[in-house]
C-alpha cells in the first residue's frame, strides 16, 4: 500500500507540471491583449507597462517567472484589480465556493447512495423505475435549467426560500444553490450504487452467502455493500470536476461571490493571470483531490492494500 | 427414513424450449454419498441450486424435494435460511468469485457462524481458526487474517469447504468442487472431502462431469442427459453394466482416455525442430485468468521434435507450459536460448520471420469460440491466411479452397456462414484448426486445445488431428494438463514443474515406469474412472507457490522422496534407459 | 471492416432492445424532422421582431404555437431553428471527439509499454484542467468564432472516449485471435483495423449516443453564458439564457426550451443506455 501510495504520489507532480504549462500556453496564446480594451496609450506608455508586467520577454523567461512565483505561493497580480494581486482575490473568493462545492459532494453522496441501494433492493418493482426514472431525468436536465426552475419555483412563486444572494438570510441562502449543483451528481451516483449493488447481489459470492444461509440484511451490510461502494468511491473524482464546473453557473444565476464568477469576469475582462492564476488553482486541487480519491480507493480495495 | 429425497422435479425456465430438468427422482441417506454425473446442460446444476433454494425467479421448479420430512422447494427464504448453511452446504465450482474479496477470510467465516448463532465473538474466532485446521489449511492463523486474493485456487477451495461445514450440516452438496483446480490439488481436496466424511459421517451430494472422480467418491451414482435422469444405481453396478447408450458412450469416452492402446512408435532420426535452452522471465507473478497461464516462468527447456511426431507437454499451471509454446510460435520473445527450425534458427518474433519460416508453425489454442474474431464470418476466419499467402487467387478459387479446408477437418460447408458465437465449442474448434491448416505448417502447437471440450466434442477433435498427422505428416506439441489425453495421442512426453524440464520419455516407458517423483504425482493424481481399483499410493501433498521459487529442485518441498541436497542443488538433466529425468535420485527410485 | 458482421449485430441488437430505447429514438427522430420541417414551413421566421406582439401567451394566437418572447419573435420557430443548431453543433463535435478519441485510444492501447504510458498521462493531465474554464477563455478570446465551438467541445470529449477505447484495446489485444493473425503474418496495422477496431464498433456507438448529450450540455451551456452561437441565430442553450431573464413574467420563454433540451437529452441517455444493456455480452445467447 505504502508503494503504492508513494507511486501514485510522485506521479501526480508531472501531471500538474504538465497542467500549469498546457493551461499558460493557451492563455498566452489567446489573441488581444489585456489592456487592448483601453484607450490606446502612447507607445511609451505602452512600453512601460509592458515592461512592468514582464510582457515584453520571452515565453519560456515568462514561464520560467511565473514558476518562481508559483513555488512562493505568488500567482502574479490582476491585470483589472489593480491593487490585488490574484492570490488575494482567489483567496477572498475561495471559502464560499468550497462551501458550496462540499455541501453540494455531500449531499449528492448522501442523498444518491441512499437512493441507489434502495432502488437495487427494490429492482424490478415500481420504486426501482421511479428511482431509476428520477435520475434519468436528473442526468439529463442540465444545470442552468434547473436552477433558474428551482428558483422560479421555490422564491418566486412559493416564496419559502430566497433568490439571489443579497436578499434573504445567512443560513437559507445557500440551499438553493447546494441543491441545484447537487442534482445531476444525486442522479450519477444513485445510478452507479444502484448498478454496483445489483451487480453484487449478482454475484458468486452473494450465491455463496444464501448457501450459507444468510439473511437479506446480513447479505447486504456484510458482502453486498462494500462491493457496491468501490465504484461509487472511484466516481468522486469526477464528481468533483463536475461540480466545479457547474458551480460556475451555479454563481452566475444566484449571484454568489465565488471562484466561477470571479474567474467569468476575469475572462470577459481579459484578466489573463487572473484566469490563469484560477485554471492553476483548480487544476491543482483536482489533482490533488484525485490523488486523495486514489488512495482512499487504494485503501479500500484490500487487493491493492494487500497485495 | 432417508436424509433427501427428490421426487419428480421439474425445472423449466421462462421461454426455454426444453426443460432444464425433467421429472427427476432419487434420494439420498444420511451418510451416503451420491454422485450426479453429465456432461454441460445435463441439468446436474440446476437441480443442486433447485435443493438449496437458489434458482433464478425465471425458473419455474415443480415436484418435491424432502429434506428430512420438510419440503424445501418453493419454500420463502426466511424458513429456507434455517436449513441452509445449518443442515444443508454447498461448496461451488469456482472458488476464485466464489469467496468475497473483499473480505478477510476469517470475518467470513465468524459471520455464518454468528448468523447461526453457533458461535460469536471470541469464540467464533477460535471456532473459525480450528475449522481451518480442520481443512489441513496451512498456517491457520495467519490465514484467519488473510484477504482471499492472496491464496490460491486449493486454499480458497479448502476455506469454501471449512464455511460449508462451519454448521456441522448433514448434508453437503459439491458442485463440481475440483474442476477448475490443478489435478494434485484437485486429488487433495477431493481426499479431504472423503476424511471429512469418515470423520462426521456426512451425506454427499457430488455433481461432477468426470466420471473418474464418481468412481473414485461415491458409493451410487446416477446419470443425467439432457435434464432427464437416465439410469441411477450403485456405482460399482453402473460401470460394469451401464444399460443406456449414452451411459455407455460415456463411459467408453472416459474409459478410452484411460487404457487406451499406446501409440504406435514412429522411428525418426531426422530433428525437425530443435529447442535449445530457452528461458523466459516474468515480471509480476499475477496468475491469470481466462485459458491462459502467464506466472509461468521458463527457466530452462531444451527438447527436439521430429517429424510426424506428437510431443505432448505436460504440466500444472504455471509450470510455464503454454509460455514455452508462444516462444516457439513467435508470440513471445525468450531472454535467452534458440528455436531451430531443420537446422535453421528461428527469429523470435512472428512479425521477424519470413513468411516461409512463419507459416511452419502454427497454433490453436484452448478457448475455440474466444480464438476467433467475434465480428468475422467462419469463411473469412479461415481464408485469412490463403489471401495472405496466395493474394491472387480470385474470389471462386479461394471459396473453393476454404471449402476443401473445412472439409478436411470434418466441418459441414454450411456452417462457414455463421459467426462463431453461432458455432458450438467443437465446430469453433474446427474452424480453428482450420485456420491453422490453412499455412500449411510442419509444426502445430495445440495448448489446451480440447480442455474446454465436452467427452464426444473432444474425442472427435482428437481425432481430427490425428488423421491430419497421418494425412499430411503433421507434427504436433500438445500442451495439456489431462493425463488420458495424453496417453492417447504423444508418442513422446515431455514433464515440465515450474519453468523445468522433471522428464522426458516416451509414452509407454512413462505410464509403465515414471521416473520422477512428480510425474508419478501427477498419475496418481489423475481420477481413473474404475471403480475397482483401489487406493492409490500417497498424493503428494501442497500446492505451487504463489511466490518465490524454492531453491535446489523446485519441486523439492512436496516431494515425499526428498533429501537434503535437493534444497541444495538443482538436478542435472541427464538420460537412464532411454529416459531423460532431472532427478538426484532418479537411479535408485522405483516408482512404480 | 465487415459490413455483414455489423448489420447482423445491430439486427440483433436491434431485437433485443427494451421499448425505453425504442420509444427514445422513436422522440429523438421526431425532434431531428421538426428541427428540419419548422423553419421552412412557418410562416415566421427565427429572427423578425415584431414589437406589437410581445410577450404572447402560448397558443393565444394562431400559428404563434409557442408564444413570442420579448421581442415579439415566434417562439416556435425559434425553438426548432435552435434545436437544429444545437443537435448540428453536437453530432459533428461529437464526430470529431469521436475520430480523435478512437484513434488516439486505439493506437495507445495497442502500441502498449511506454507509448501507451506517455500518451495516458497526457490525457490523465488533461483530465485535470478544469476544462469547462478554458473553453470559456478560448470563446472570449477568440471573439466567439462559430467553429471554435466544434474545436472546444471536440477538445473536451475525446478524453473519455480515448480512454474507453484503450481499454478494450488492451483486453483485445490478448484475445487468442490476435494471436492467430499475428502467427499468419498480418501486419500490425492490419491487426488494428481488421481485428481490433470492428470489435470496438459496439462500444464505440454506445458512448457516442452518451458523450453527444455531454456535448449538447456544453454548447448550450456556453450559449447561455452568451459566448456560444451568436445573435439573432440561436440555440436551445441561448433560449434558456433569455427565458431566465425574463423568467418571471414569461416563464413559458424558460420553460418550453428548457423542457425541449431536456427531453432530448434524456432521450440519448435513454438511448445509449439501452444499447449498452443490449451489447452487453453477458446477454448475448449463441
Amino acid at each position: 500500500m505504502l508503494r503504492f501510495a508513494l507511486l501514485r504520489t510522485l506521479s501526480a507532480i508531472p501531471t500538474l507540471l504538465l497542467v500549469i504549462v498546457l493551461a499558460f500556453l493557451m492563455v498566452h496564446a489567446a489573441p488581444g491583449g489585456p489592456f487592448d480594451d483601453e484607450r490606446v496609450l502612447p507607445p511609451e506608455n505602452a512600453r512601460n507597462i509592458a515592461a512592468a508586467y514582464h510582457l515584453d520577454e520571452s515565453l519560456p523567461r515568462q514561464f520560467v517567472r511565473y514558476l518562481s512565483g508559483l513555488v512562493r505561493g505568488d500567482l502574479g497580480p490582476s491585470y483589472h484589480y489593480r491593487d490585488h494581486s490574484v492570490s488575494e482575490l482567489i483567496g477572498a473568493a475561495l471559502p464560499l465556493s468550497l462551501r458550496l462545492g462540499l455541501l453540494s459532494i455531500a449531499l449528492a453522496m448522501v442523498a444518491g447512495i441512499g437512493a441507489g441501494v434502495l432502488a437495487a433492493l427494490k429492482n424490478n418493482t415500481a420504486t426501482d423505475r421511479l428511482v431509476t426514472g428520477v435520475a434519468m431525468i436528473g442526468i439529463s436536465v442540465p444545470v442552468f435549467v434547473v436552477a433558474p426552475l428551482l428558483v422560479l419555483v421555490f422564491a418566486v412563486q412559493l416564496g419559502w426560500l430566497p433568490a439571489s444572494w443579497s436578499s434573504g438570510d445567512a443560513g437559507w441562502r445557500l440551499l438553493l444553490p447546494v441543491v441545484a449543483l447537487a442534482l445531476p451528481q444525486i442522479a450519477y451516483v444513485t445510478r452507479l450504487t444502484r448498478a454496483g449493488m445489483i451487480e453484487a447481489l449478482n454475484s458468486d459470492f452473494v450465491r455463496t452467502a444464501r448457501a450459507q444461509g444468510l439473511g437479506l440484511l446480513s447479505i447486504v451490510r456484510f458482502h453486498a455493500l462494500k462491493a457496491a461502494l468501490l465504484p461509487v468511491a472511484s466516481y468522486l473524482g469526477p464528481a468533483i470536476a463536475a461540480v466545479l464546473t457547474g458551480a460556475v453557473v451555479v454563481e452566475t444565476i444566484f449571484g454568489i461571490p465565488g471562484l466561477g464568477q470571479l474567474f467569468v469576469r476575469g475572462a470577459l475582462n481579459r484578466d489573463y493571470t487572473l484566469v490563469l492564476g484560477i485554471v492553476v488553482f483548480c487544476a491543482a486541487l483536482i489533482v490533488l483531490l484525485n490523488l486523495l480519491v486514489d488512495l482512499l480507493y487504494g485503501f479500500l480495495d484490500p487487493r491493492i492494500r494487500e497485495p | 427414513m432417508s436424509l433427501l429425497e427428490v421426487t419428480g422435479l421439474t425445472i423449466v425456465y421462462a421461454g426455454a424450449p426444453a426443460p432444464a430438468v425433467d421429472h427427476l427422482s432419487f434420494s439420498l441417506d444420511p451418510g451416503e454419498s451420491l454422485g450426479i454425473a453429465g456432461e454441460s446442460g445435463s441439468g446436474k446444476t440446476q437441480t443442486a441450486l433447485a435443493i438449496m433454494g437458489l434458482l433464478p425467479p425465471n425458473a419455474h421448479a415443480r415436484g418435491r424435494v424432502l429434506f428430512d420430512g420438510t419440503d424445501l422447494l418453493g419454500e420463502a427464504p426466511n424458513i429456507l435460511n434455517r436449513f441452509r448453511g445449518r443442515r444443508i452446504a454447498m461448496v461451488f465450482q469456482d472458488p476464485k468469485m466464489a469467496l468475497n474479496p473483499y473480505r478477510r477470510i476469517g470475518d467470513q467465516l465468524t459471520c455464518v457462524l454468528e448468523e447461526h448463532r453457533v458461535a460469536s465473538g471470541k469464540g467464533a474466532r477460535m471456532r473459525a481458526i480450528e475449522l481451518l485446521r480442520q481443512v489441513h489449511l496451512p498456517d491457520a492463523e495467519q490465514r484467519y487474517r488473510a484477504w482471499p486474493h492472496q491464496l490460491s485456487g486449493g486454499m480458497r477451495q479448502r476455506v469454501m469447504i471449512a464455511l460449508a461445514l462451519s454448521c456441522e450440516p448433514e448434508l453437503l452438496i459439491a458442485d463440481e468442487p475440483t474442476t477448475a483446480l490443478d489435478v494434485t490439488v484437485q486429488a487433495q481436496v477431493l481426499a479431504l472431502l472423503q476424511e471429512i466424511r469418515a470423520s462426521t459421517g456426512i451425506a454427499l451430494l457430488l455433481i461432477t462431469h468426470d466420471l473418474g472422480v464418481i468412481a473414485e467418491n461415491c458409493e451410487r451414482m446416477l446419470v443425467m442427459h439432457r435434464g432427464r435422469p437416465l439410469e441411477q444405481g450403485a456405482t460399482t453396478e453402473i460401470f460394469a453394466h451401464p444399460e443406456e447408450a449414452i451411459t455407455k458412450s460415456m463411459l467408453a469416452v472416459a474409459r478410452r482416455l484411460d487404457d487406451a492402446a499406446p501409440r504406435l512408435s514412429q522411428s525418426s532420426s531426422s530433428v525437425l525442430l530443435s529447442v535449445d535452452d530457452i528461458r523466459v522471465t516474468f515480471q509480476g507473478a499475477r496468475p491469470a485468468g481466462g485459458g491462459r497461464t502467464s506466472y509461468g516462468a521458463v527457466r530452462s527447456v531444451s527438447f527436439s521434435l521430429g517429424p510426424e511426431e506428437t510431443l505432448a507437454v505436460v504440466g500444472e499451471s504455471g509450470c510455464g507450459k503454454t509460455t514455452l509454446a508462444r516462444v516457439i510460435a513467435g508470440l513471445v520473445r525468450p531472454d535467452g536460448g534458440s528455436v531451430q527450425l531443420c537446422g535453421k534458427a528461428l527469429a523470435a518474433e512472428a512479425r521477424s520471420r519470413l513468411p516461409a519460416e512463419r507459416h511452419q508453425v502454427q497454433m490453436v489454442f484452448q478457448d475455440p469460440v474466444a480464438s476467433l474474431n467475434p465480428s468475422m464470418k467462419a469463411a473469412a476466419i479461415v481464408a485469412e491466411a490463403l489471401v495472405l499467402r496466395e493474394p491472387g487467387l480470385t474470389g471462386t478459387v479461394r471459396r473453393d479452397r476454404v471449402v476443401a479446408a473445412v472439409d478436411r477437418v470434418g466441418l459441414d460447408a454450411s456452417l462457414l456462414q455463421r459467426f462463431p458465437h453461432e458455432l458450438s465449442g467443437g465446430q469453433a474448434q474446427r474452424v480453428a484448426i482450420a485456420r491453422a491448416l490453412v499455412p500449411e505448417p510442419k509444426i502445430l502447437i495445440c495448448d489446451e486445445a480440447v480442455a474446454a471440450l465436452d467427452g464426444t466434442a473432444r474425442t472427435a477433435v482428437l481425432e481430427v488431428l490425428q488423421n491430419e498427422q497421418r494425412r499430411s505428416g503433421l507434427s504436433m506439441i500438445f500442451i495439456t494438463h489431462d493425463l488420458g489425453v495424453v496417453r492417447r495421442i504423444s508418442h513422446r512426453i515431455l514433464v515440465m514443474y515450474m519453468g523445468r524440464v522433471c522428464e522426458l520419455a516416451d509414452n509407454e516407458a512413462l505410464f509403465t515406469r515414471p521416473r520422477h517423483p512428480y510425474t508419478r504425482a501427477l498419475m496418481n493424481s489423475m481420477p481413473v474412472a474404475d471403480p475397482a481399483r483401489g487406493a492409490r499410493a500417497a498424493r503428494v501433498s501442497g500446492e505451487v507457490a504463489l511466490r518465490g521459487t524454492p531453491s535446489g529442485c523446485p519441486f523439492h518441498p512436496r516431494c515425499e522422496y526428498a533429501i537434503p541436497r535437493c534444497a541444495a542443488e538443482m538436478p542435472e538433466r541427464r538420460t537412464i534407459d532411454g529416459v531423460e529425468v532431472a532427478c538426484h535420485r532418479a537411479e535408485e527410485l522405483d516408482l512404480r | 471492416m465487415n459490413t455483414a458482421a455489423t448489420a447482423s449485430t445491430f439486427a440483433g441488437t436491434f431485437r433485443s432492445v427494451g421499448t425505453a430505447v425504442k420509444v427514445s429514438g422513436g422522440i429523438l427522430l421526431f425532434v431531428a424532422v421538426m428541427a428540419l420541417a419548422v423553419p421552412l414551413l412557418s410562416p415566421h421566421d427565427y429572427f423578425s421582431m415584431d414589437l406589437e406582439k410581445r410577450f404572447l401567451s402560448p397558443m393565444l394566437e394562431g400559428a404563434r404555437l409557442f408564444g413570442t418572447d420579448d421581442l415579439g419573435r415566434d417562439l416556435f420557430v425559434r425553438t426548432f431553428s435552435g434545436t437544429r443548431v444545437t443537435l448540428l453543433v453536437a453530432i459533428v463535435a461529437s464526430f470529431v471527439s469521436l475520430v480523435i478519441g478512437v484513434a488516439y485510444g486505439a493506437i495507445a492501447g495497442y502500441a502498449g509499454g511506454k507509448i501507451d504510458a506517455v500518451m495516458m498521462r497526457l490525457v490523465d493531465a488533461l483530465y485535470a484542467l478544469p476544462f469547462m474554464f478554458l473553453v470559456i477563455l478560448l470563446m472570449v478570446a477568440f471573439e466567439r468564432n462559430f467553429l471554435l465551438i466544434f474545436v472546444a467541445i471536440g477538445a473536451i470529449n475525446w478524453l473519455d472516449m480515448a480512454r474507453i477505447v484503450r481499454g478494450q484495446t488492451l483486453s483485445l489485444k490478448e484475445r487468442e485471435f490476435v494471436d492467430a493473425a499475428r502467427l499468419i503474418g498480418v501486419p500490425p496495422l492490419a491487426i488494428v483495423f481488421r481485428h481490433v477496431v470492428p470489435n470496438l464498433l459496439g462500444v464505440v456507438a454506445v458512448y457516442v449516443t452518451l458523450t453527444i448529450p455531454q456535448a449538447i450540455l456544453v454548447e448550450s451551456f456556453l450559449s447561455f453564458l452568451g459566448l456560444g452561437v451568436q445573435e439573432p441565430q440561436t440555440s436551445l442553450g441561448g433560449l434558456v439564457n433569455d427565458g431566465v431573464t425574463q423568467m418571471e413574467r414569461a416563464p413559458w420563454l424558460l420553460l418550453i426550451p428548457g423542457t425541449l433540451l431536456a427531453i432530448i437529452l434524456l432521450s440519448f441517455n435513454f438511448l445509449g443506455d439501452g444499447l449498452r444493456d443490449a451489447l452487453d455480452p453477458r446477454r448475448r445467447r449463441a
